[in-house]
């Protein structure tokens, strides 16, 4: 906002109102995700043990490579929080080295995502093959489709601070993307276990 | 330059506090569920507390989403009146019902699921055709 | 040269344009009605006006507007298809083929349902709430402006879509829920099913937005003093809505997605080989589908319960009750879906259990209607059109909800299920409830937004075509459903003797193409008596909420000064209160969003991409997701995205107000 006429107190009043009520709707729209992901667990519930002709999940993963993946998804929460605390202080250097941790580590998850669909795929088991395969993909694929989102809309954020500052409005969006970077952890908690953990015994 | 955001340092200091524990709690419970299946597989499914292992990695699981709702999405800090969290248990009790209510159904359609030659086996025999 | 035109436009070629004389006739029709706008457009040289004066308002009023526009135009479609298949049904049988043939008629069908549910329902509702909800909860807009305008435009692109597939194209014959296995690539081979598929998937997005952006502005944008317990029942009949949008929608877009995997990449979740199972769909699909008929009835309760108020001139009558039954309501429409397949083959403890919920939902709303009528008991009622389009529906909804409750009844439910006394109970719902609903909202509002009254007597004229209408055209269908008439019938045997009553339901229609026909004769003789029925006080109706505390048409801002509110019925308590009129306050500067493109663009690129999957033109689908998440983040970096109305503009305003200056 850029109210010249309003004086400082109504100013600030009128932002905090305005950041309050951005951040309820953000919410409200990571509850809506939530149903999304749930009804995408339903079907692969559902589906997991139709395996038709192909391979069924017991022994199709790595779990040492998933357990590399995982923690490298729950570190980058971590330091993503770290950038959150950092524009809090109105460290704008330490804000953008958080923020691009964040988003290296989100990108390298999404790559060992990648390579573990490709061999998948390359072996025979693309999501063609049967029902569980297909619910495997998806659900997966969602959750590595909203990371791709994140590191987007991580990137921009990193751009928008380098070059304008750590101004209000950045510093209103950094904690929403800090909210849907955290958000993908917690789904990630229940792929972890319902798909690879579970999926294996 | 607007005011920060957390007033004082005492404030940033234990939300720092909170990051850490959250960080190292949520280390420990995945490893541990990484551990647990991964002996229970070398050792061929027949460890120990098999019967077992699908609730105590579920409670994992679950103790894990707690502790980064906490920790890391704030959850519970919320001034009054608190519609997040309100906004979350609505959330959460339509899913369970959606979800449960879905595996309830699919289940119970499955078990009724006759195969054409059962209906053909007892057309014949039960029904004289 | 053959190869450059399937790379370039995917399987699209001439031959998808239409040939029978029925489908050239409808594409030949769209096409003509729209060059004729374009030609109006150019003529009046209005081009300019149009993109800046709506296309690109964020202003929820011009927006609530431009829904109820294309709602309109989508019932007409909607009517016509009902035309359509009640003259194949009262002609075709014996030796008679009717007018349709069997694959046109299974198009026509389920164009039919997919326009009226989610492009005539869902438009005017979001239409109206767009108009009115911020005013009444004394509010200078909705909490997410420029999400609105998206919101919008991603409704207005599904119904384009939904559009062209009447000229490019064929549209989906498998009804409106295109259940699998017949929607699957293998029995559905054509483009239909996808044109249904990302119609539906680029507007229940825009739903989704929508139901985001108003629930937040009700927790958040309330006026000061003004509790959850002393809202507008309509507000709180829209929380409720919201709230169902938020949590249903999210299961429809994960199962259109899943139909479209299946059938753009080969995915097995509900195909007959791959280990899919075709029964998930339909448990999914109802699971959001029970959900989104609530959704659309409970808007249309909270108009009422403002309508009979008003016109019994007398306050609610128990209103807390109405606010627990709405809760209630809204709470257990998530418990009961399964009443959808009770013949799926579950066992009887789950049927019951679905069963039991099912009747227990009629309980609130049993609740709500008795509250209605005892506000009228001993009210100085007023029948004018709105409390008429009441008095239908009281009849009209309890007569098919009780049809409801014998449906719930899963032995009874294996008779019925699928017959025609489920399709009469639906539209009954449907019609008699939301339908009539958002009509009476419209009558009610109509001075509100256009600055004068519409027309009594053609109003009148109107409704009473629509009763006759909807009785001539559905009551013999709860009989034919009774002697065993299943739905879906393009043709059947002269011996069952069900044509005479198929002849009564063509009439029916008959009359409420006449009742359509009142209602555009009214919207045009209104606009022309329009200086014989200004609203020269902004409350034509004596009304007991905010909304009429505002000019009308209301500015731009809704309140130069916002009000404060001590007690439920805020504007009723403020006219008892104040014999004269207040002195005008010394205004503060007020800030709104400016115009922009956006929304339309980021709709577009949506719209794009779906036509590429529809149409295999592969090139499109990256080149629309780039431009959408460009437009995205340029949109997101515009730094100054609202202008000020410095306080002598907002006195310029005020002082030719014509509003009754009690608060």
């Amino acid at each position: 906002m850029n109210h010249h006429s309003m004086t400082k107190a109504k100013l600030a009043a009128a932002e905090h109102a305005a950041a309050a009520k951005t951040q309820f709707g953000f919410w409200v729209y990571l509850m809506t995700d939530c149903v999304l992901f749930a009804s995408l667990f339903a079907v692969y519930a559902v589906l997991q043990n139709n395996t038709a002709r192909g391979p069924v999940s017991q022994g199709l993963f790595d779990l040492n490579f998933v357990l590399i993946e995982t923690v490298l998804l729950l570190t980058s929460s971590f330091v993503c929080g770290m950038a959150v605390l950092a524009a809090a202080s109105l460290n704008r250097r330490a804000t953008v080295i958080f923020l691009a941790i964040t988003c290296l580590l989100g990108a390298t998850f999404l790559g060992m995502e990648l390579y573990e669909f490709s061999h998948l795929i390359h072996e025979g088991n693309g999501w063609q093959t049967s029902a569980f395969l297909s619910a495997f993909f998806t659900l997966v694929g969602t959750h590595g489709l909203h990371i791709l989102a994140g590191l987007i809309w991580g990137l921009s954020l990193i751009a928008q601070i380098v070059r304008g500052g750590l101004n209000h409005s950045a510093v209103k969006r950094l904690g929403l993307f800090s909210l849907f970077w955290h958000f993908l952890d917690v789904v990630w908690i229940f792929i972890f276990t319902v798909v690879y953990m579970i999926g294996s015994l | 330059m607007s005011k920060p955001l957390v007033s004082d340092h005492h404030q940033a200091n234990r939300s720092l506090g909170r990051y850490v524990f959250g960080f190292i709690a949520s280390l420990i419970l995945t490893v541990g569920a990484y551990l647990l299946v991964d002996t229970h597989v070398t050792t061929n499914h027949n460890g120990m507390g098999h019967d077992y292992i699908i609730p105590i990695l579920a409670g994992l699981a679950l103790v894990q989403v707690i502790v980064q709702l906490i920790c890391f999405l704030h959850v519970g800090q919320e001034t009054k009146p608190r519609w997040k969290l309100f906004v979350l248990f609505f959330a959460i009790a339509i899913i369970i019902i959606v979800v449960l209510g879905s595996l309830w159904i699919m289940a119970n359609l499955e078990d009724h699921m006759v195969m054409p030659s059962q209906i053909t086996e007892y057309m014949q025999d039960q029904e004289g055709f | 040269m053959n190869l450059l035109f399937a790379s370039v436009l995917g399987k699209l070629g001439l031959d998808d344009l239409p040939h029978d004389p029925i489908a050239a006739g409808g594409a030949i029709m769209l096409v003509g009605g729209l060059l004729t706008i374009v030609a109006a457009l150019t003529y009046f040289k209005k081009w300019r006006w149009l993109w800046t004066e709506w296309l690109t308002s964020l202003d929820h009023k011009k927006i609530g507007v431009m829904y109820i526009i294309i709602a309109s135009v989508m019932l007409l479609r909607g009517v016509a298809d009902a035309l359509m298949l009640r003259t194949q049904q009262a002609l075709s049988t014996g030796a008679s083929e009717g007018i349709l043939n069997a694959d046109h008629f299974q198009q026509v069908f389920s164009a039919h349902g997919s326009i009226m549910i989610f492009f005539v329902g869902m438009g005017f509702m979001f239409g109206i709430i767009n108009l009115i909800l911020p005013q009444q909860l004394g509010s200078r807009d909705v909490a997410f402006p420029f999400l609105n305008s998206l919101s919008f435009w991603l409704f207005a692109v599904g119904a384009i879509l939904m559009n062209v597939s009447l000229v490019i194209g064929e549209f989906s014959a498998a009804g409106w829920l295109a259940y699998p296995p017949l929607s699957g690539i293998k029995l559905s081979p054509g483009v239909g099913v996808d044109y249904w598929i990302w119609s539906l998937q680029i507007a229940g997005l825009g739903s989704l937005l929508s139901g985001i952006n108003f629930f937040t502005t009700i927790i958040k944008m309330r006026a000061p003093g003004m509790t959850l317990f002393k809202m507008p029942m309509f507000a709180w009949s829209v929380l409720s809505s919201m709230a169902l949008v938020m949590f249903a929608f999210p299961i429809l877009t994960v199962t259109l997605a899943l139909l479209a995997l299946d059938r753009s990449l080969g995915m097995h979740f509900f195909t007959t080989d791959g280990g899919g199972n075709a029964m998930m769909y339909i448990n999914l699909i109802w699971a959001w589908g029970h959900p989104e008929v609530y959704i659309l009835i409970l808007p249309a309760f909270g108009i009422f319960s403002e309508i009979v108020a008003t016109f019994s001139r007398k306050r609610l009558f128990g209103y807390t009750s109405m606010v627990w039954a709405i809760i209630a309501i809204a709470f257990l429409s998530f418990t009961v879906w399964l009443h959808h397949f009770f013949t799926m083959g579950a066992g009887a403890n789950v049927n019951a259990f679905f069963g039991i919920m099912t009747m227990v939902i009629a309980v609130p709303t049993g609740v709500k209607v008795f509250n209605w009528l005892f506000t009228m008991f001993r009210g100085r009622i007023r029948l004018d059109t709105p409390m008429l389009w009441f008095i239908g529906f009281v009849i009209t909804f309890t007569i098919g909800g009780v049809a409801g409750v014998l449906m719930s009844v899963p032995p009874a439910d294996f008779q019925m299920h699928n017959s025609l006394f489920l399709v009469a109970h639906f539209h009954t719902m449907i019609i008699g409830g939301v339908l009539f609903g958002y009509f009476a909202g419209l009558s009610y509002w109509f001075p509100k937004i256009f600055g004068y009254t519409l027309n009594e007597r053609l109003g009148k004229y109107a409704f009473w075509n629509w009763i006759i209408g909807f009785t001539l055209a559905f009551v013999p269908l709860y009989i034919l459903g009774l002697m065993g008439a299943t739905r879906r019938l393009n043709h059947y045997d002269e011996s069952l003797g069900w044509q005479q009553l198929f002849i009564v339901a063509g009439v029916g229609v008959l009359f409420v193409c006449l009742g359509i026909f009142f209602q555009l004769l009214q919207l045009v003789v209104s606009y022309f008596q329009r200086h014989k029925h200004m609203d020269t006080t902004g409350d034509p109706w004596n009304g007991r909420t905010l909304e009429w505390a505002t000019a009308s048409p209301t500015p731009v801002y809704n309140f130069a000064v916002i009000p404060t509110v001590n007690d439920r019925d805020a504007f009723w308590e403020a006219k008892e209160k104040s014999s004269e009129p207040r002195q005008p306050a010394a205004y503060e500067p007020i800030f709104l969003p400016k115009n922009t493109g956006f929304g339309l663009y980021i709709a577009v690129c949506a719209g794009l991409f779906g036509f590429g999957v529809i149409w295999q033109i592969i090139w499109l689908l990256p080149l629309s997701l780039v431009l959408l998440i460009a437009c995205i983040i340029i949109r997101a970096s515009d730094p100054e995205p609202e202008y000020e109305l410095s306080p002598a503009a907002i006195a310029a305003i005020e002082a030719t107000s014509n509003r009754r200056q009690y608060l």
